[in-house]
């Protein structure tokens, strides 16, 4: 009789030992009994000793609320009178994450288990629970993936229609620079301590949001320039208030920290459509005609915002021999200039009427190049602005060309113009003009940055009271 | 990680000082922690399992905690055991709040104490995290959050 017991009872760990899934029985006091699987301890990640509660698995393991639901659970499955069906719609642990620590305690992984409780009658009496355990880790996972793919797959195919026009290296510029900004907005962050320097916090946050939204606009990145908005609004929100404490700036910081990983996201997508974007991307026709359009626009709607007008001329401009890398820099320059004239030196119809002027200015763009250079020119015959003209007056010739790092007074000069380009005048006459200067600051002193990084010169050359000539030249590479 | 959780977090922290000091802390603007390391001399970390995952540390210099401990202990002078188990219990008591605040979906380990400047604190790659600077006094304490 008791061979035949030890028999059963090696039989029965042979079986165990051979299932897949984790099985055990527990009594009405919830303890494991001897019979139980050995892959159960894999499964579960730990070593079981019969007796052992089977509450006491979920330690460290799943959430309190999860604990304390098994045991109502467990509880209404030794009820007799309960339906087990029934009763089994409220199983807590029909998949539950189990969570796995490190030697300190702190998450490394997690597993997806499913739990199935099933009665074990003797006498029509409930003796104790067989309890089946399942590991659909993959299962889950896998379906979370899907999931997240399929989100991630409708914002990267929006995006990626977005970006298909780009040029991956304008694209890849834009992300280098807008992240480089990232870095300066949060080391400024990191010291505003007091109103003034969050109010200077708050200019730089401007400044750099006008930025992206002026470098996304040139390369028609929608959705990007949504998001920009978005966080523009709530800067602007958060910078108009009475009182501003460190607090506030919780949305800003959290908003950052979205563009960047939208900003990560590109990038991972722009190195995993490189090559597609090169085959099937619109040629560089579509791209010279975005360039042109781009400024066409902004002297309209400049020149019109400011009661002025002005005639754009860009027949000598040829934007296709814009060498790639340079691209963004000379889009940058053309717009900072355009605004900087229309600003500042186009008169408005009636004054260039007195003056003996056509009511129209007229401005002017081309392009040049050398087996060394590329550059290109603007060119305006709006009035000279009070530092153009004390340039004028101090250089003899008909014909003055003002090179920076040339002679002395020509350097201090010519760093005067340049200085007035970056800082926005206090002579304003409206609102939206000192608006329009402090974007011309804003985005010149990254021009600048840009045009240093790239070893290109910027010359202003005068022929006459009426005439004035931006220069911009670069190394070809 | 959301505003919310953000504001909870700073609130929980200078809440936490001026419970146990009488004296309120105040809380600098969050940024987002890069690969700058920081760490201080005593730091006390927390694992967040559960709903979400992550960690908190805060990290701290000596002289704060003994500080702190003093006016806790009411001692004149505090030991280094004194200091290690302060620097676990803050960290303790800020997630300890959070957890509340959350519900019990929400796990947290026991504090881990580190003693000394470590290179850096690892975090989880793939979860951003924001570093919260505390001031005490004239003391500085920095509370990193990362949260999913």
């Amino acid at each position: 009789m008791q061979t035949e017991s030890l028999k059963d009872n090696i039989k029965k760990q042979e079986i165990l030992g051979a299932l897949e899934e984790g099985i055990l029985c527990i009594n009405e006091k919830f303890e494991i009994t001897e019979e139980y699987s050995s892959s159960l301890e894999k499964i579960i990640d730990q070593e079981i000793k019969s007796g052992q509660t089977f509450i006491s698995l979920f330690t460290n393991r799943v959430p309190e609320n999860i604990v304390n639901n098994t045991v109502e659970y467990l509880n209404l499955m030794f009820k007799d009178d309960l339906d087990e069906e029934t009763v089994n719609e409220l199983n807590p642990l029909n998949v539950v994450e189990f969570h796995f620590e490190n030697r300190w305690g702190l998450w490394t992984s997690s597993k997806y288990l499913r739990f199935r409780f099933n009665r074990l009658l003797r006498d029509k009496k409930i003796a104790g629970l067989i309890i089946t355990v399942t590991d659909i880790t993959k299962q889950i996972s896998l379906s979370k993936k899907l999931e997240e793919v399929e989100k991630e797959t409708n914002k990267q195919m929006e995006w990626l229609v977005n970006m298909l026009h780009v040029e991956p290296p304008l694209l890849k510029e834009f992300l280098d620079v807008s992240e480089l900004e990232m870095q300066a907005i949060d080391k400024d962050l990191r010291s505003a301590k007091d109103k003034e320097q969050y109010d200077q916090v708050f200019n730089k946050l401007l400044r750099f949001i006008h930025q992206l939204i002026s470098n996304a606009s040139l390369l028609n990145l929608k959705f990007f320039i949504s998001k920009i908005k978005q966080f523009e609004s709530e800067v602007r929100k958060i910078s108009d208030k009475k009182e501003i404490r460190s607090g506030d700036f919780v949305p800003i910081v959290i908003q950052l920290s979205e563009i960047r990983q939208m900003l990560q996201d590109v990038k991972v997508l722009m190195n995993r459509f490189k090559h597609f974007t090169e085959s099937v991307r619109p040629k560089r026709q579509f791209e010279d005609g975005l360039i042109i359009r781009a400024i066409a626009n902004l002297v309209q709607n400049l020149s019109t915002d400011l009661g002025k007008e002005v005639q754009f001329n860009y027949t000598r401009f040829n934007s296709s021999a814009i060498p790639y890398s340079y691209q963004q820099v000379v889009r940058e320059f053309l717009i900072i200039l355009v605004r900087f004239s229309i600003l500042y030196c186009f008169e408005k119809p009636d004054e260039r009427r007195s003056a003996n002027k056509s009511p129209e200015g007229t401005l002017e763009i081309e392009t040049f190049s050398t087996s060394r250079v590329f550059g290109f020119k603007l060119r305006h015959d709006g009035r000279l602005i009070r530092i153009e003209r004390l340039l004028q007056k101090s250089i003899e010739n008909t014909e003055a060309e003002i090179q920076e790092e040339k002679h002395e007074v020509r350097d201090q000069l010519g760093a005067e113009v340049i200085r007035l380009l970056f800082m926005p005048t206090t002579a304003t006459t409206s609102l939206s003009e000192a608006e329009y200067s402090q974007e011309i600051f804003n985005d010149m002193e990254v021009a600048k940055k840009k045009l240093k990084m790239h070893r290109g010169k910027i010359k202003i050359i005068f022929t006459s009271e009426n005439y004035c000539e931006y220069t911009i030249s670069l190394p070809v590479k | 990680m959301n505003e919310t959780d953000l504001h909870f977090f700073i609130d929980s922290t200078v809440n936490y000082f001026e419970e146990v000091t009488n004296e309120k802390a105040t809380a600098g603007i969050p940024y987002i922690k890069d690969n700058e390391p920081v760490v201080l001399e005593y730091t006390g970390i927390i694992g967040i399992s559960g709903k979400r995952k992550g960690s908190i540390y805060v990290t701290t210099s000596e002289n704060m905690l003994s500080t702190i401990a003093k006016v806790i202990l009411g001692l004149k002078e505090v030991g280094k055991e004194d200091i290690k188990d302060l620097v676990g219990e803050i960290a303790n008591t800020i997630s300890g709040n959070v957890r509340q605040a959350y519900g019990s979906d929400f796990m947290i380990s026991v504090p881990v104490v580190v003693e000394g400047k470590a290179k850096d604190i690892k975090l989880p790659d793939n979860i951003q995290s924001f570093v919260i600077p505390i001031t005490w006094k004239d003391f500085k304490l920095f509370l990193v959050v990362c949260l999913e």
